[in-house]
């Protein structure tokens, strides 16, 4: 309950960090990103108590490689795929989302790097260096495996935390709303309810 | 919205000016005394703990998740997630902190803003009922409040008038009407509220139009809603109630208020007469002690806060605090009882996209219907409480995403996508929000060793949930279980098996610690929140509550901080 500590500052050391989310956010080549070492830096501040909500931005550097952040987001697709309703992860930056998930200073973040990175580590292991490369056919077993927990490959709830944070990075994303069927509002004087079709479907008449 | 902040933050009336109020907090206490006095003429100071807001230029409107760090989930930087109105606060606050005694369990919300708390809320203002000021006359638990409700409906609709709610007239025990013509017209019903609403007819549970503080059409100079961002990030166009959009400003307006912010208070003086002569506080920006001098002091700083101003304001004539010549400062806390029921209804799944947002917040709401069967004798516990409704095809957020993928019979691929569509909007979940009756195990004293960053003693709770908010979490769960079965539904979250309530102060209701009273012996402030030894010093915020309904508290607090506030304007006119 005590809190001595003083508020965390904003880290001005995470420029590199910011370069590469510049980077995918403008569609520069992948070249120019920059890839992290795989491990978390000990000093990482968060955004802190007073962000700046009107030109959100994260303030730690990303930390995972280039192979951490293949690797997830073929994980993601395979768990996701791209359908008639929506596009594959991996299209809609799942990388940038992971490794800034997974490099965030939080406690809730850090644990779910300790039981996310060896895992990936693992696939890499198990596909010659690199699961984002590996022949579908082995990608694809090695994925059934996970999801049946077999040969030791989800020993510490691997896949039911990894499925939430691809559920959550795609359904908050635009595409992943328009797929859910979520229809954001747009400014209006008034608020209508739900539409007739909707009234009719549930068995409702018409309301005062 | 203010002055430059700190020790340059000398405005219009100079610093070494005696004001006539000194006012501390800006909340819905503080915003609406100073909304008061500075109409009537009245020179105030306003002393504000955290920093200079202002949501005119500072809310993120239309911020998505995935521009947020984190797509906005809560961390511990910003508890309620990123876009949440609530600054340099949380559930601890670095350098301010409290305790809580051993084998109890107590959360602090604060936020350190201006504005406070009014920021986020939930907007919902419920009224109380004449039964709800008499307690003790109605079941012999706790004690009466020393007004009756013709007094406080009379300053109800005034604050309802000005600030503007929304609702309707429902004719309940339990939920007083308003005067026709003061509320606004509800939000139409999204299809989870009218579905639930028909299915609560069936089992005899009423189910009604909230009352939220949110304009539906223009009111005061003030836009409506558009229907299109989350009050709780605060409202730019200010067509939710917040202090910062609908009491400071036009308190400012006339000239005669300055607001000092970073200004943390921590002792009322008194002069040789035994009269409050003004407020010490830290400027927090260069760490000095400073005093401003006042007529009249008014402590609407959050119930707990200003009890600990009182408690620290020791002197010769009071060396156990201001107001506790009895024992009674520190006691007779509350908060909120407060338990989920989360449920799935198959009539809502798959139903065709729609925009479901409405105004954000509940449109309706469950009111208590047991009083009947309290005083038939049939519940085994003395007080109510109401249900808020959640659910409806909203932005997918984490809590939302796990449900639904737990509902899914696919753990991935397509089938696991086809899954999340068919359940999304099908989630609903009833939020138990009940009253707590004071005990004897609750209640807060100044921690004897620990001290916050400026050398002041910080609180220390005892806070224990009793047999009777067990008992009334049980009920709560059931009639949440029934509702969503008689929507054909099934509960999908487990029922606490013991009636596990809420945390103390979870709920964010904490009130009491310098009840009101009839006379000195039992409280420590009288009707109009004036401390029985110190007359020129008022408590106007949650702290003079002597019991919590289940209602809201803030629609009240607002009640009881503008009577106060015209009674010390009625009495300096005759007496200082």
């Amino acid at each position: 309950m005590l809190s001595e500590s003083g508020a965390p500052m904003v880290s001005r050391r995470a420029a590199l960090a910011w370069f590469c989310r510049a980077a995918s956010l403008f569609g520069l080549p992948r070249t120019v990103l920059a890839v992290g070492t795989g491990s978390a830096p000990d000093d990482a501040a968060g955004y802190g108590r007073d962000p700046d909500m009107l030109r959100p931005h994260t303030p730690w550097p990303l930390t995972l490689t280039r192979d951490q952040r293949a690797c997830a987001s073929r994980l993601a697709d395979l768990l996701l795929p791209a359908d008639v309703h929506g596009p594959a992860p991996s299209t809609l930056g799942f990388d940038a989302f992971i490794d800034e998930w997974l490099s965030a200073p939080y406690p809730a973040q850090q644990a779910d790097r300790k039981a996310i990175l060896p895992v990936l580590a693992m696939l890499d292991q198990r596909c010659a260096g690199s699961f984002a490369r590996a022949d579908e056919v082995l990608a694809a077993r090695l994925f059934e495996q996970m999801v049946n927990g077999l040969d030791g490959t989800d020993p510490s709830g691997f896949f039911l935390r990894f499925r939430q944070l691809c559920l959550l990075g795609y359904y908050t994303s635009e595409a992943g709303m328009k797929d859910i069927g979520y229809v954001a509002p747009s400014p209006s004087a008034t608020f209508a309810g739900p539409p007739q079709e909707v009234m009719v479907r549930l068995g409702i008449g018409p309301t005062k | 919205m203010t002055a430059p902040e700190g020790d340059s933050g000398a405005a219009a009336v100079g610093r070494n000016d005696r004001f006539d109020v000194v006012v501390v907090g800006s909340g819905a206490a503080g915003g609406m005394a100073a909304f008061a006095l500075t109409r009537a003429g009245a020179r105030v100071c306003m002393l504000e703990a955290g920093r200079d807001y202002d949501p005119r230029t500072e809310t993120p409107m239309f911020g998505t998740a995935a521009q947020a760090p984190l797509r906005g989930v809560p961390t511990p930087d910003k508890v309620f997630g990123f876009y949440d109105a609530t600054i340099d606060g949380g559930w601890e606050v670095p350098g301010e902190p409290y305790t809580v005694a051993a084998g109890d369990r107590f959360v602090w919300w604060r936020a350190r803003m201006l504005g406070g708390r009014t920021n986020h809320w939930g907007r919902i203002s419920l009224r109380y009922a004449p039964h709800d000021l008499k307690p003790r006359s109605t079941d012999g638990l706790g004690v009466d409040w020393p007004l009756d409700y013709p007094e406080l409906a009379h300053y109800y609709d005034r604050v309802e008038r000005l600030i503007g709610v929304f609702g309707s007239r429902d004719g309940l025990e339990d939920a007083p009407d308003s005067p026709p013509g003061v509320l606004l017209p509800p939000p139409a019903l999204r299809a989870h509220e009218l579905y639930l609403q028909q299915a609560g007819k069936r089992i005899g549970r009423p189910i009604v139009a909230a009352h939220s503080a949110v304009l539906t059409r223009p009111h005061n100079g003030r836009t409506a809603c558009i229907y299109a961002t989350p009050c709780l990030r605060g409202c730019s166009l200010g067509a939710n109630f917040q202090s910062t959009t609908v009491l400071l400003p036009p308190a400012l307006k006339t000239g005669r208020m300055e607001i000092r912010t970073r200004a943390m208070a921590y002792e009322v003086g008194i002069d040789g007469r035994g009269r409050a002569s003004g407020v010490h506080y830290v400027d927090k920006v260069s760490g000095a002690h400073r005093f401003v001098a006042g007529k009249a002091v008014m402590l609407a700083a959050g119930a707990m806060e200003s009890v600990r101003i009182l408690f620290n304001s020791k002197s010769a004539r009071f060396p156990h605090g201001i107001g506790n010549e009895n024992g009674h400062l520190g006691r007779h806390i509350t908060d909120t009882v407060g338990s989920t029921i989360v449920g799935q209804i198959p009539a809502l799944e798959s139903l065709p996209p729609h925009n479901d947002f409405g105004a954000s917040v509940d449109h309706v709401y469950v009111p208590w219907w047991g009083l009947a069967d309290k005083r038939a004798g049939r519940l085994d516990f003395p007080r109510g409480y109401h249900l808020e409704l959640g659910g409806g095809r909203q932005e997918p957020n984490p809590f939302m995403l796990s449900k639904l993928a737990g509902l899914s019979a696919a753990s991935h691929g397509v089938r696991l996508k086809d899954e999340m569509r068919r359940y999304f909007g099908s989630i609903v979940a009833f939020m138990h929000r009940g009253e707590m009756i004071p005990n004897e195990r609750s209640y807060v004293e100044i921690d004897p060793q620990v001290k916050d960053r400026w050398g002041i003693p910080v609180l220390r709770f005892r806070f224990q949930r009793g047999e009777h908010e067990i008992r009334q979490t049980v009920h709560a769960q059931r009639s949440g279980a029934e509702l969503i079965q008689a929507a054909g539904g099934r509960v999908i979250e487990p029922e606490p098996a013991d009636g596990e309530a809420s945390v103390g102060g979870a709920m964010i209701h904490e009130v009491g610690g310098a009840r009101m009273g009839e006379a000195p012996q039992g409280s420590v402030v009288d009707s109009h929140g004036c401390v029985w030894a110190v007359r020129n010093l008022c408590v106007i915020d949650g702290g003079v509550f002597p019991s919590h309904s289940h209602k809201n508290p803030t629609l009240t607090i607002l009640a009881l901080a503008w009577r106060a506030s015209d009674y010390l304007l009625a009495a300096s006119r005759h007496a200082v």
